[in-house]
């Protein structure tokens, strides 16, 4: 399977099986996302609305994330949350808002969609693809992702970086990576990122939602009962 | 004279079972208002207050609608890709 690897939202991305005009489309897809999405731009529709002193009328594209970002946050009972936000239609009024819980997961899906044929998009190891793929896994081993998405959510790279919103500080869960297998890339993101959050009850979360889990801690390795039933 | 004391004395019964009946309705009228502004007003609730939600039927029906479960399964071919902490 040809492979196209670039860099975009901060992380290496990878497609798998594009033709080099799907490449070039699906390249084009993460820099818009970036280019609206980015905290880190002056220019992104992003800090556009975090810097207004009042509503503002963002565009459809940024009211559809949003939307999915307030899903996740009823989903998971507010764990992964884009924070304090008002919205009227694609009026929207925030402080602080953050869409990283689901744009890029969101974006691989997105971009997966462009793809012809069989394929797969990685955005920086949150993974979708469109026909069975053999997944390389944190710590070693692998494991078929038959349908759907992979992702992987924890703190081991860039230190305890999940904020948990129930007390606002970094989380204090032993995991240092979860990875899970969700119907879509923005699934699996948001519930590693859940399941992360409840610490040694995440492995349970999932089993609850028929959603199969692979939690690391250091070198130890625990699967919940739906990984294990179906690997 | 006998029967214009009766006379009397039965208007005399009737105007206060009158005042009797009026008296219960107004105090009944008066607690059954008190109760109402109590229920209505938010400055008589005696319950404590708590932080808005969404209904449960509506945070499972979200919570079905984006967390689904994926289908993974054991390897059959050295990996294509990596999933990790990006």
């Amino acid at each position: 399977m040809t492979t196209h690897r670039f860099r975009s939202m901060g992380c290496d991305l990878v497609v798998g099986g594009a033709t080099d005009a799907e490449a070039a489309a699906v390249e084009a897809l993460f820099h818009e996302r970036d280019r609206m999405f980015s905290p880190f731009r002056a220019d992104s529709e992003l800090t556009a609305v975090n810097e207004a002193d009042g509503p503002v009328l963002v565009s459809q594209l940024f009211a559809d994330t949003l939307h999915v970002a307030l899903e996740a946050e009823t989903a998971t009972g507010g764990l992964v949350t884009p924070g304090d936000v008002q919205v009227t239609g694609r009026l929207v009024r925030a402080r602080g808002l953050d869409l990283n819980g689901v744009v890029k997961s969101l974006a691989a899906d997105d971009a997966l969609t462009l793809l012809s044929g069989d394929g797969f998009v990685s955005a920086g190891g949150d993974i979708a693809s469109k026909a069975p793929l053999d997944v390389a896994l944190p710590g070693g081993g692998a494991v078929r992702l038959v349908r759907g998405g992979i992702a992987t959510s924890g703190t081991a790279k860039r230190g305890a970086h999940i904020v948990d919103p129930r007390t606002r500080r970094a989380s204090t869960a032993r995991w240092t990576h979860v990875t899970v297998s969700g119907a879509t890339c923005v699934a699996a993101d948001v519930a590693a990122k859940a399941a992360f959050l409840h610490g040694d009850d995440g492995p349970d979360w999932l089993d609850e939602l028929g959603i199969a889990g692979r939690f690391l801690a250091n070198r130890d390795v625990v699967v919940n009962r739906t990984w294990a039933a179906c690997t | 004279m006998a029967s214009s004391e009766s006379r009397h004395a039965a208007a005399w019964r009737r105007a206060h079972a009158a005042k009797v009946v009026l008296g219960a309705v107004a105090a009944a009228t008066f607690i059954g208002g008190i109760d109402l502004v109590r229920a209505h007003r938010a400055s008589h609730h005696r319950a404590a207050p708590k932080a808005l939600q969404a209904p449960a039927s509506f945070t499972a029906a979200v919570r079905h609608d984006l967390l689904q479960a994926g289908v993974v399964a054991p390897p059959q071919a050295p990996p294509q890709a990596v999933t990790a902490l990006s």
